[in-house]
Formats: C-alpha cells, structure tokens, sequence
C-alpha cells in the first residue's frame, strides 16, 4: 500500500475524529463544561417538566443549565433544584434575584428563568439560595379560563334578567303613564260638558227671567217681588258660574293640576326616553365588546358594519330567520344627480312606502336590512352606487316610519340570487325584513282574520 | 416430510452456531497479534475512504428531505424554530447511524462477500493457508476492524452533512445563518444522545464485515455461488444490523435513562 493511500486513510480517521470531536466541543460548550461557572440552587413546589441538562436563563440570555433535582423528604414539601450558571453572569445574579419555569410557548420544553437582582442587594455566593416561582401550568391556565366563563355566563344570565325587568318597569310605566293621560282626559271633557250644560242652563234661566219681566210689567207688587227672586235667582246663577269657570281654570290653567300632570308625565316620558336610549347604547356596547360578542353572535345580533358580503349573504341562509323581500327596480326610485350621485326621483317615496306598508305588520324591532343593488360600471362603481342608494332609501323610511334603530344599510354589487328579473342581478333596492318563525305565525294569523 | 424439515431446520442452527464461532473468533483475533496493520489500514482506505462520497451525499439529501418534512409538520404548531434541533435530535440518535449502516451494508456487505466468495471458490484463501499465512486473521478480521472504525467516522460525516442539507433547506426558507442553525440545532443535544449514537455503529460495522467475511468464506458452487454470497451478504448484514439496532437502543435506554424521556 502506497504513502498517498496510508495518507488518506489517516486523513480519514483523524478527520472523522474530529468531526466527532467538534460534535462533543458543541455540546459540552452548551453545558458550560469549558467555562468558569458557580452553582446556585432555587426550591420549587412545582418543578413542571425541569430536568438534569435543563437550560436556565438570566433575563433571556442562555446562562447555563440544572444539574441536579432533589426530592422533598415529605408530602407538601418543595423540590430543590440545583443550577450551574456562567461566572461571568455572577454579578448579576443577587440575593433578591427570583428562579422561575417558564416555557418555550406551548410546544416548548421548559426553562428555568433567572431574574436579575437589585444592585443593592449582595452577590449570592456559590452554592447559594435564590427564592423559587412556581411554574404556571397550562392546564391551571385552562381551569382559570373556565372558571372565568363560567362567571361571565352566570353575570350575562343575571344582566339578561336585569334588562328583562329594567324594560318591564319601563313599559309599566309607560302605560301607567298612558293611562293617566286618558283618565285626565276623560275627566277634562267630563268637566268641561258639565260646564258647559250649566252655562246653558244659566242661559236658558235667564232667558226666562226676561220672560217673565215682561209679562208681569203691569202689577208693581209683582214686579217688585219677581225682581226679588230675579236678583236671587241671578247671583245663584252667578255663583255657580264663577265655581264652573275656575273649576275649568283649574283643568286648563297654566298652573292646574292636569298641566302639572301633564307636565310631570313628560318629564317622565323623557326620562324614560333616555334611559332607553342609555340602556340601547350600553346593549349595542356589549355586542362589540370581544368578551360578550360571541354571546350576542350566537342569539342573532349582527353589526351590519363587521358584515362582509359573503357573510351577509350567510345570514339570509340562517336559520333562525326568515328574509322577507320586496324588490324595487331602480328606473322607478332613482335618477342620476348632476354630482354623479342618485336622488329620489318624483313619486319614489309613495312606491317606498307602499312597499314598507307590506312589512308593517311584523313587529317594529324586527330588523329591515335595505340592500343596494347597481349593474353598471366596474365593481368598485357598482358598489358605491349600491351603497348611495340603499342610503337614499333608509334615509327616507327613516324620516317617514322613524325606525332608524332597526333600519341598516347592505351594499351588495350587482349580484342578486334571488331576483325576480332571473338572471341573477338586480338594478335597485330590495327592502329585506328579518322575521322570526312565530312572528311569521302571528303575521299569517293576523292576516287571516 | 418431517423428515426434510429436522434436517432443515438443523442445518440452519448449525450455519447459525458456524456464524457465532466465526464471530466470537473474530471478535478474539482482533486482540491478538500479528495484528496486520497495513492490511488493515488498505480495507479502511476501500471500505471507508471510499465509501465516504457516498455517504456524504446521501446524507446531505437526507438532511434536505429530513428539514423540509420537519418544517412541515412544525409549522402547524407554530414551532419553525425548533426544526433545527429536531432535525439534529432525529439524525445523531437513529437516523444518521441505520442510514449509515444500510448504505455501508449495501456497498461493503456486498463487496466483501464477492471479494473473498472469489478468492475461496479459486483457492487463493487455501494459496494464503499453504505460505503459512493466517487467512481468518489476513481476510477476515482485518476487514472487520477497518469496517468498526470506518463506521463511526462515517457516520459523524453522514449527521454533519445531514445538518449542513438541513442548513440548506433553512436557508432557502428563512435565511437563517450557519452559525446560529448549528448552534440551534446542538442546542438539545446532549452527549448521551451523541456519545452512544455513533459509537453503536462500531457493532454495526462488525456485524457488517463479519456476516459478509462468513459468506464469502463459505462460497460454493462457482462464479454462480459468488454472487449469491453478494446477495446474502448485503440481505442478511442489513437484517441482522436492523435487529441488533433494536436491542441497542433497549440496551442504551437501560444505560442512559434520560434519553427514553
């Protein structure tokens, strides 16, 4: 065998040695076996996962690993972990500093986490104590997070019962409020008749009176003594006069009863009226809110305004609701303003409202979602004249049916299914009312009676 | 008929309990002298030296494929960055040393079997005997120490070249740096990963060079009888190194507990 060969084969050996070597060198470095260190130790309830050759870290950086886990004696006692940590990192490492088991996310193993001390605090010397954080476990994380929703359920199902009585208090008030008015009414026209038929009488009395001056001129006896019971009869008339018309003045004066009632049941109508619309506010709140959206979502809320158009187009197809449509072609409703815009054209608002008076029979929370519609131009155009028309729309069923709450806005392009015109688009709007089952059943009911 | 199969199945304990002399007296020759240096150093120079390109692109693709898969399924979980060190954990403790040693048992198993398959069936092995030379320590136990050293050497090469195709793939991925790819990917290795991994395949080698030398120092029939030594060879070295890795994985799990962790 040649030089060149026996070369190569000694080549090959050492190379492969070192090779190995070099493998050794990487993973004993990552040990620290070939740097200064010192030994500390930290006591833990928990040691979650923390093994021999588990790495520690000071701050994030990589400061060495555990050499050694000691057994409590007892039940309830703490293990103890002991760390060999890099010399040059000792001086930041002091008799406050804290040892906790944090993870490397949730596939990653474990690491021990050093915190650095305070620079008043002395220096731990080797062979030292650090204090010991407990490891948090997911599975801890997991029981909390579902503890945590299980409050937030029972307080959504406590809330729900407050609203539910909030608004019952409200309608008893309302009708109480109604009713008042209609009794104060009542007694104000009964008053006022009875006034009225006693002025008659009063009339019709003196009527007579005159009567009888006349016939009886000639005997001044008479005369004299009719004139007594006149003057009699007369200032009883008066007097009864004088009651009737402050007993009116009491019902109609500025400061009478009935326009302090009045006047007090506005003031309530009013409170009412605000905190409806704070309780309505606070409710719209909590369907955004990130903790309370999934409970709105699951019941049937949506905010048009986080609505796509597929996901809008998914809503038609729920369940729990039944779309309610009335097409309305565009040449009929709408004409191109000199802007570039749309405007009602004459006679729209009569062809809107005939159309809404279809749906007035569902009750006024039930949602009406105005969906626009445009086929001409590009998508960008299509949309924005859908959405300009759709807005014309709402605006006027606003002004004319004041539901603005339960009234919302879709724009959707040129694409519509579900078209009378076949082909799968509509030029125009489509007045679609979200009806729940039994309100269907009441409708078709209502209507067949 | 029961006959045919007593004698079957005796014949092959027989073969079988050849084999074991045949090893164990390998195994004593290698520590006995005249140790046959030279001729050692020339099988470690055909077996290793030259089995070293081959072992070195199949483990450069391997490592590619190995980080690619990897990155596959780590990406679910959001967890690329261990890919590095799962790639190194998978190849020092199991994949670098069978590949290794399927790829040698392939190349060496059959190469022995013919060499020494041919030199029985033209009598050069009965030649070697006639001028006083020790055939079974010449032939036999030289090819077992140059295949014992050879595949350990061989086997560093195939995890570092595995991780350098696994650097590659990274690289072209997410343009991560040699250095902190290696130094990710040794930063779960621990020596009882490495130490044992590599060094096993030293039993690998000897059942390699061992079933081969026994094959082909066993060869009749002709030309005909070489090549199905050949065949055997490599079959029957891969086999026997397949079922040997099992029990030293058990054995080396038994020694170094926290590996099976």
């Amino acid at each position: 065998m040649g030089s060149p060969r026996l070369a190569l084969v000694g080549a090959f050996v050492i190379g492969g040695l070192l090779l190995f070597a070099v493998g050794l060198f990487l993973i004993g470095d990552r040990r620290l076996l070939f740097s200064e260190q010192f030994e500390i130790e930290a006591d833990f309830g928990n040691v979650a996962g923390v093994e021999i050759s588990t790495g520690v870290r000071l701050s994030g950086l990589p400061a060495g690993e555990v050499i050694g886990i000691e057994i409590p004696d007892a039940p309830g006692g703490r293990f103890v972990v002991r760390m060999r940590v890099r010399e040059d990192l000792h001086s930041l490492v002091r008799t406050d500093s804290e040892a906790a088991i944090l993870s490397d996310g949730l596939l990653g193993s474990a690491f021990i986490q050093l915190r650095a001390g305070s620079a008043a605090a002395p220096l731990v010397p080797d062979g030292g104590a650090l204090r010991g954080v407990d490891a948090v476990e997911i599975a801890d994380l997991i029981a909390e997070g579902r503890e945590t929703f299980r409050i937030a359920a029972a307080e959504m199902v406590a809330m729900r019962a407050e609203l539910t009585d909030t608004f019952g208090g409200f309608e008893a008030t309302i009708e109480t409020t109604t009713r008042l008015i209609d009794d104060l009414g009542n007694d104000a026209q009964r008053v006022t008749g009875a006034s009225a038929a006693l002025i008659d009488e009063t009339r019709g009395m003196v009527a007579e009176v005159r009567g009888v001056m006349d016939t009886v001129a000639g005997s001044q006896d008479a005369v004299q003594r009719v004139l007594n019971e006149s003057e009699g009869t007369m200032r009883a008339v008066r007097t009864s006069a004088e009651r009737v018309e402050e007993a009116i003045a009491r019902f109609t004066g500025p400061d009478s009863a009935t326009q302090r009632l009045l006047v007090e049941a506005g003031e309530v109508m009013g409170r009412a009226r605000e905190a409806m619309a704070d309780v309505a506010d606070n409710t719209e709140a909590l369907k955004r809110n990130w903790l309370f959206r999934g409970y709105f979502a699951e019941r049937g809320f949506y905010n048009l305004d986080e609505l796509t158009v597929d996901e809008y187009r998914t809503l038609l197809r729920d369940d729990r609701y039944t779309p309610l449509r009335i097409w309305l072609a565009a040449d009929r409703l709408f004409e191109a303003d000199p802007g570039g815009g749309w405007t009602l054209r004459d006679g729209a608002a009569r062809r809107i409202e005939e159309a809404m008076g279809e749906l007035l029979q569902y009750p006024r929370t039930s949602p009406i979602v105005v969906e626009g519609y445009a086929t001409a131009g590009e998508i960008g155009r299509r949309l924005l004249d859908s959405q300009a028309r759709a807005d014309l729309v709402r605006s006027h069923l606003t002004q004319a049916f004041r539901r603005a709450g339960a009234t919302g806005t879709m724009a959707l392009g040129a694409g519509a299914a579900e078209s009378p015109s076949g082909d799968g688009r509509w030029d125009g709007v489509a007045l679609t009312l979200f009806a729940e089952p039994e309100q269907l059943v009441r409708a078709g009911a209502g209507a067949a009676q | 008929m029961s006959g045919f199969v007593r004698t079957a199945v005796v014949t092959r304990l027989a073969s079988g309990g050849r084999a074991v002399i045949f090893a164990g007296r390998a195994l004593r020759d290698m520590f006995r002298p005249p140790f046959e240096l030279q001729e050692t150093a020339r099988q470690i120079y055909e077996l290793g030296w030259r089995s070293l390109p081959l072992i070195a692109a199949a483990g450069y693709a391997v490592g590619i494929v190995m980080s690619m898969h990897t990155r596959a399924s780590l990406e679910r979980f959001g967890a690329e960055a261990l890919v590095p060190a799962g790639l190194a954990l998978a190849l020092v403790r199991e994949t670098g040393p069978l590949v290794c040693g399927l790829l040698l048992s392939g190349r060496v198993g059959a190469g022995v079997g013919a060499e020494l398959g041919a030199m029985k069936v033209t009598e050069q092995i009965d030649a070697l005997e006639a001028v006083a030379v020790d055939s079974f320590k010449f032939l036999v136990v030289t090819r077992v120490v140059a295949c014992m050293i050879a595949m350990p050497i061989l086997t560093a090469v195939m995890n570092f070249m595995g991780m350098l195709g696994g650097w590659t793939a990274e690289s072209a991925v997410s343009g991560m740096g040699f250095e902190a790819y290696f130094r990710a990917a040794f930063s779960l290795l621990q020596f009882s990963d490495y130490v044992p991994g590599t060094l096993k395949t030293m039993v690998f080698g000897f059942i390699i060079a061992v079933t081969a030398s026994y094959l082909g120092v066993h060869t009749s029939g002709g030309t005909q009888g070489v090549g199905y030594a050949a065949t055997r060879s490599v079959v029957t070295a891969s086999i026997l190194m397949i079922a040997a890795n099992v029990v030293l994985v058990r054995l080396i799990f038994f020694v170094f507990p926290e590996m099976a962790e």
